[in-house]
């Protein structure tokens, strides 16, 4: 782990200890030196001092070269001091006197020099003149202990250790504790950041320690939260707030889209009954251009005939004629009212009553006993449902139908008309088939159209608005209408009407 | 029995089919003529199938004057098969209609239809019309050779 790593209050402790151990060791070290260098000075100065001495009262001995007294005179000096050994040497360089004299003569140097200091281990080897009346007669010679100075200079060097050590001690324990007086306030500072920045809560404050920068930077700090928790408090209001409104906005888009989709189908809705009501519209002007117009075409031209022709023609030709054109006005009457009928069913207000269908039937076909007359035809009518509708409609659509079964039924010697309700996919249904010339299935599409017909005039009359006003009635009366058949074989109509349902009796 | 009809007319309304003879005998052009009830007939006939399948391609009449609103096929399909199919394509067809729709025109145009006339209410002019298109297609306009009808 790198220093810059460290942790605030190791890094506090370190730098203090380091700076009181480098003082407290600079300190110790300047002292050391300064009692080496005193201790040095003091030994010199001392032990020449003691030197001086012995060459002084050894100086008569030496000038007589009187072993004996100089002898007397090394022992009665060595004996008191720290002296190893002593020498007195003559002014020729014999050796005098030496002690102790148990001591072999070879230990002592044997060419002392006229001066000298030697430090050699734990001991100083001294060389002083001896003079007398300032002649020189000889050398003194003593080998000096130092090892008591030596352990005196260790004890103090010992305690300079231990006063060492006890400062950096002290300076360890009061840097730990004077660090805290910094670190604490930072500590706690790093303590709060973390706290906001993970719990994300702007109310914790950091707590101050004093007032120095530290406080300054607390209380900054404190400020900067506080102020972090307004805003963030502001902005989760206007967050929400903008929530609520989004919400809201959504909401409305969903209600505008709801609305708009309801307005949409009831365009559609709208749309397509205005087309369906355009295209029956548009079919219809068309066939009148076509239809109503022949009529009046065919008065003109065999009135024109009857007018050019009435002079050469036969009676049975001019009757024809005449009958050609009664017939075309007739044939115009009957368009008309046709097409007026058609008309009056689309604005018919309906006012619904409950019908009796087997009633309704009966009456239709009274209505039509005079087509009937002479005809062998076999009526099978079953069981047909009350229904809910308008009666006067609702008889026109039986009317058209019986009387188109009576008319298609024609060329069989043994009509067979059926009416009754019948299971369908559509639900249940009521059916009229008859056993006439039924029709082609390919044109089955025309069938209900206004002026559609699939027969010549003169085969099977009729105008061709029949079917068109049965289709019209039925969607009307909330029903539907659709034929089957096969060429020669008869048709089968059948429709629905309001109010059927699978529980309506069956036949 | 090569050119036995020179006029096919394809006409639902009785009182049509008597008039239009009785203009086209008046000018002795009621001879070589042929008349169809309804749209189907007319197919059946054209293209030689149902109950004129011994009818030949080879044979085609010399204008066939149809009607516009016939029971089963109407006119404008009848002229759309005609024009369509390549045995058929060159044969004259004048739709005779009392119908004035502007769209009956256009449609009938766009089919190919070689003449469009509409059936005058007045019937003198009828009868005029009825002479001069009977004329114009049996005397004047030469009729289109066999190479123009591609076998089928």
């Amino acid at each position: 782990m790198e220093f810059r790593n460290f942790p605030i209050k190791r890094k506090l402790t370190a730098v203090i200890m380091l700076t009181s151990t480098v003082v407290l060791a600079l300190t110790a070290a300047a002292f050391i030196v300064y009692e080496i260098e005193n201790l040095r000075h003091n030994l010199r100065v001392n032990s020449e001092a003691i030197a001086i001495i012995a060459a002084e009262e050894s100086s008569a001995a030496a000038a007589a070269g009187d072993g004996k007294t100089a002898g007397e005179v090394l022992a009665n000096f060595s004996a008191k001091r720290q002296i190893l050994l002593s020498a007195l040497y003559g002014k020729d360089g014999a050796m005098l006197a030496h002690y102790p004299v148990g001591v072999p003569v070879e230990s002592y140097p044997s060419h002392p020099p006229q001066h000298g200091y030697d430090v050699i281990g734990r001991a100083v080897n001294i060389f002083e003149p001896v003079s007398l009346d300032n002649k020189p007669v000889g050398v003194m010679y003593l080998k000096y202990d130092l090892s008591q100075p030596y352990q005196r200079f260790a004890w103090y060097a010992g305690l300079m250790a231990m006063i060492f050590l006890g400062s950096v001690g002290i300076a360890l324990v009061m840097s730990n504790w004077l660090q805290g007086l910094i670190s604490a306030p930072i500590l706690e500072l790093a303590e709060t950041a973390k706290a906001v920045a993970f719990k994300k809560d702007y109310r914790v404050r950091a707590a101050k320690f004093g007032g120095d920068e530290l406080g300054v930077l607390t209380d900054a700090f404190n400020h900067m939260l506080t102020q972090i928790h307004d805003r963030d408090a502001a902005l989760s209001q206007s967050e929400a707030q903008l929530r609520q409104a989004l919400q809201a906005a959504e909401a409305s888009a969903a209600e505008v889209r709801v609305l708009n989709a309801e307005l949409e189908l009831r365009v559609k809705v709208r749309t397509a009954e205005l087309a369906a009501a355009n295209q029956e519209l548009e079919a219809f002007t068309y066939s009148v251009s076509h239809d109503l117009r022949a009529p009046l075409r065919h008065i003109d031209a065999y009135a024109q005939i009857l007018d050019e022709e009435h002079a050469t023609a036969n009676p049975t030709q001019l009757r024809h004629y005449l009958s050609r054109i009664r017939h075309g006005a007739q044939n115009m009457g009957r368009l008309v009212d046709d097409l007026l009928n058609l008309a009056r069913v689309g604005r018919t207000v309906s006012r619904p009553e409950t019908i009796d269908l087997n009633q309704l039937v009966e009456e239709v076909r009274s209505e039509l006993r005079l087509e009937i007359n002479g005809r062998q035809i076999e009526w099978r009518v079953g069981k047909l449902p009350e229904v809910h509708g308008s009666a006067g409609l609702i008889k026109q659509v039986f009317a058209n139908l019986i009387s188109n079964s009576v008319k298609y039924t024609r060329p069989r010697p043994a009509a067979v008309i059926e009416i009754g309700q019948e299971p369908t996919g559509d639900g249940p249904a009521i059916f009229i088939r008859d056993n006439g010339v039924g029709f082609n299935m390919q044109y089955v599409g025309k069938l209900f159209g206004v002026f559609q017909r699939l027969h010549a005039e003169e085969e099977f009359e009729g105008t061709g608005v029949g079917l068109a006003t049965v289709k019209r009635i039925v969607q009307m009366e909330g029903g539907r209408i659709w034929a089957q058949s096969e060429l020669d074989k008869g048709a089968t109509f059948r429709f629905t009407l309001n109010g059927m349902n699978s529980n309506s009796t069956k036949t | 029995m090569k050119g036995a009809i020179e006029i096919l007319l394809v006409e639902d309304n009785a009182n049509d089919v008597e008039l239009t003879l009785h203009a086209l005998a008046r000018h002795n052009l009621a001879n070589k003529i042929h008349v169809l009830r309804d749209g189907e007939q007319a197919m059946d006939f054209l293209f030689c199938r149902g109950s004129f399948s011994g009818r030949s391609f080879d044979d085609p009449p010399k204008v066939v004057l149809l009607d516009l609103k016939l029971p089963k096929v109407d006119g404008l399909e009848v002229l759309r098969a005609i024009k369509s199919d390549p045995r058929t394509k060159a044969l004259p067809v004048v739709v005779m209609t009392s119908s004035r729709e502007q769209r009956d025109m256009v449609e009938s145009y766009n089919c190919g239809v070689n003449s469009y006339i509409q059936k005058p209410i007045n019937f003198g002019e009828f009868q005029d019309v009825i002479r001069q298109l009977g004329y114009y297609w049996l005397a004047v306009n030469a009729p289109p050779p066999p190479g123009a009808f591609q076998r089928g």
